[in-house]
C-alpha cells in the first residue's frame, strides 16, 4: 500500500458526469455463457470432433493422436510418441485454423502469450475497466475491415 | 442514453474540485455537440451526410477524422472508422454506408482533452473512468478491477476477474472492449467458419486513446491485431473462454502484470 493511499493523507472526491456520448446503452449478448465447452481451455472444455483414439505404430514408439479440441482460437490437436511407457515426443498436428495467415500469426502469438485462469474475486478497487459501453456495430465493422484487408 | 464519466481526485476537494468537474463536463459536452452522430445538428453529422465539407468543418472534427486515419494505418486496417449498414441502423439519423464513424475513439479523445481542467486544479492524483476505460494522473497508484465479461451495465460493486495497478511507476491507462458480440455472426468468407476471437480484451499502456483503439481493434481483429498491439508496445489480457466450473481462461502478453488478489 502506497503512502498516498493511507488514511489521512488522501482526500478523495468523486463525481459523475453524464454525457450522451456517441453511444446508446446496449445489452451485452450473453448467449456465449450457455455454450459450454465452447471456448474453454483444452483440458477441460474440449468437444472432440474426432475420437481421441490411440494409433499403435510399428517402429520406435507408439503414436497417439489426441482429440481435436476446438476453442475460439481454432482447432488444436496434439500427437504424442511413447516408447516403453515414456513420452518421447509431442507434436502439434493442428494449432489454430488451417488458413495460412492464421498459422503464421498463431506461430507468432502462441509463444508470446501465456495462459491465465481468472476467477471472480472480491477485491477493493478504485474503478473498473469493462466493456459495458462499447459499440457492437463498430466492433463488427472492425472485423469486416480485417476481412476486407484480406487478413 | 448517457454514459457515466467518473472522476476521483486526491489532495483536493470542495469548491476547487467542483469547478474543475464543471469544466471537465463542459469540455465533454462541447465535444459531443461537435462529434455526435446521434445529433443531426452536429458538424460531424452534417459532414457525414454531405452537408458540410471537411475543409469547412470545425477543428475538432478535422482533428478526430485525422486521428481515425492515423489509427487505420497503425492497426493495419483493424480499426475502421466507417459506418457499416448494421451500425447505421442503430442511429436515429440516416447516413450513407461508409460515412465517417469515429465512435471507437472519440470518447477517450474527448476525455484526454478534458483532463486539462483536472490537471490545473492542483490535485495530487486523479482517476478518470470513462464508462469502462480508465486513466490516472499525478502521484500514487490506483487499483482498477477488470470487470467480469458476462456482466451488463455498470460493474460497480461486482467481483472483478483480476486487478491491475495503475499509476505510480506503472502504466497509466487501461481500456477494455467486449468481443462477445462479434462472435457467431461474423463469417470468414474463405473458410466458411465463424470468426471467433475473444470474450473481452483489455489493453494496458500510457495513452488512453491508444489503449481504447487497440482494445477495439483486437476485439474485432483477433490474434493478428493482438500481435500488432504488443509489437506496438502495449500489454494485453484477452479472455478466451469461460470455464464450466467457474472462472475464465485468458491469455496475456509477457509484460502483463500478474494479478494479485486483494
Amino acid at each position: 500500500m502506497r503512502a498516498s493511499r493511507m488514511a489521512g493523507v488522501v482526500a478523495s472526491s468523486a463525481a459523475i458526469v453524464a454525457a450522451g456520448f456517441a453511444t446508446a446503452e446496449r445489452s451485452l449478448d450473453t448467449s456465449f455463457l450457455d455454450s459450454s465447452g465452447d471456448g474453454g481451455s483444452s483440458e477441460d472444455a474440449g468437444e472432440p470432433q474426432d475420437a481421441g483414439s490411440g494409433t499403435p505404430d510399428a517402429g520406435a514408439g507408439d503414436t497417439f493422436d489426441g482429440p481435436v479440441v476446438t476453442n475460439i482460437k481454432g482447432d488444436f490437436q496434439a500427437r504424442i510418441v511413447v516408447e516403453d511407457g515414456v513420452v518421447v515426443d509431442v507434436v502439434a498436428l493442428a494449432a489454430g485454423t488451417s488458413a495460412a495467415e492464421s498459422q503464421r500469426i498463431n506461430a507468432e502469438a502462441i509463444p508470446a502469450l501465456s495462459a491465465r485462469v481468472l476467477d471472480a474475486q472480491s477485491a477493493d478497487v478504485d474503478a473498473y475497466s469493462g466493456a459495458s459501453y462499447s459499440s457492437p456495430g463498430f466492433l463488427e465493422s472492425v472485423a469486416g475491415a480485417f476481412e476486407a484487408a484480406g487478413l | 442514453m448517457a454514459m457515466a464519466f467518473r472522476v476521483s481526485a486526491r489532495g483536493v476537494g470542495g469548491p476547487a474540485l467542483g469547478t474543475a468537474m464543471l469544466d471537465f463536463e463542459r469540455s465533454l459536452r462541447h465535444d459531443e455537440a461537435m462529434l455526435s452522430l446521434w445529433d443531426a445538428r452536429s458538424p460531424l453529422s452534417m459532414l457525414a451526410r454531405g452537408e458540410l465539407d471537411t475543409a469547412d468543418a470545425p477543428a475538432e472534427v478535422r482533428e478526430v477524422l485525422a486521428l481515425c486515419e492515423f489509427w487505420v494505418e497503425r492497426t493495419a486496417g483493424a480499426f475502421s472508422p466507417r459506418l457499416t449498414a448494421l451500425a447505421a441502423r442503430g442511429l436515429p439519423v440516416t447516413y450513407p454506408e461508409g460515412a465517417p464513424d469515429p465512435t471507437g475513439l472519440v470518447k477517450t479523445w474527448a476525455v484526454a482533452r478534458a483532463l486539462t481542467s483536472l490537471e490545473s486544479v492542483g490535485a495530487t492524483g486523479w482517476l478518470v473512468d470513462a464508462a469502462g476505460d480508465v486513466c490516472v494522473g499525478g502521484d500514487g497508484a490506483w487499483r482498477v478491477g477488470i470487470a467480469d465479461p458476462s456482466l451488463t451495465g455498470d460493474p460497480t460493486g461486482s467481483a472483478p476477474i483480476t486487478v491491475v495497478e495503475l499509476g505510480g511507476d506503472g502504466p497509466r491507462a487501461l481500456a477494455t472492449s467486449g468481443g462477445a458480440q462479434v462472435r457467431d455472426h461474423i463469417w470468414d468468407p474463405e473458410t466458411g467458419e465463424v470468426a471467433r476471437h475473444y470474450l473481452q480484451v483489455s489493453v494496458l499502456g500510457d495513452d488512453l486513446v491508444a489503449c481504447d483503439a487497440w482494445a477495439t481493434a483486437i476485439a474485432g481483429g483477433g490474434p493478428r491485431a493482438l500481435t500488432r498491439a504488443h509489437a506496438d508496445g502495449f500489454e494485453v489480457l484477452a479472455v478466451t473462454g469461460r470455464r464450466s466450473g467457474g472462472g475464465f481462461d485468458a491469455v496475456v502478453t509477457p509484460g502483463w502484470p500478474d494479478a494479485r488478489p486483494a
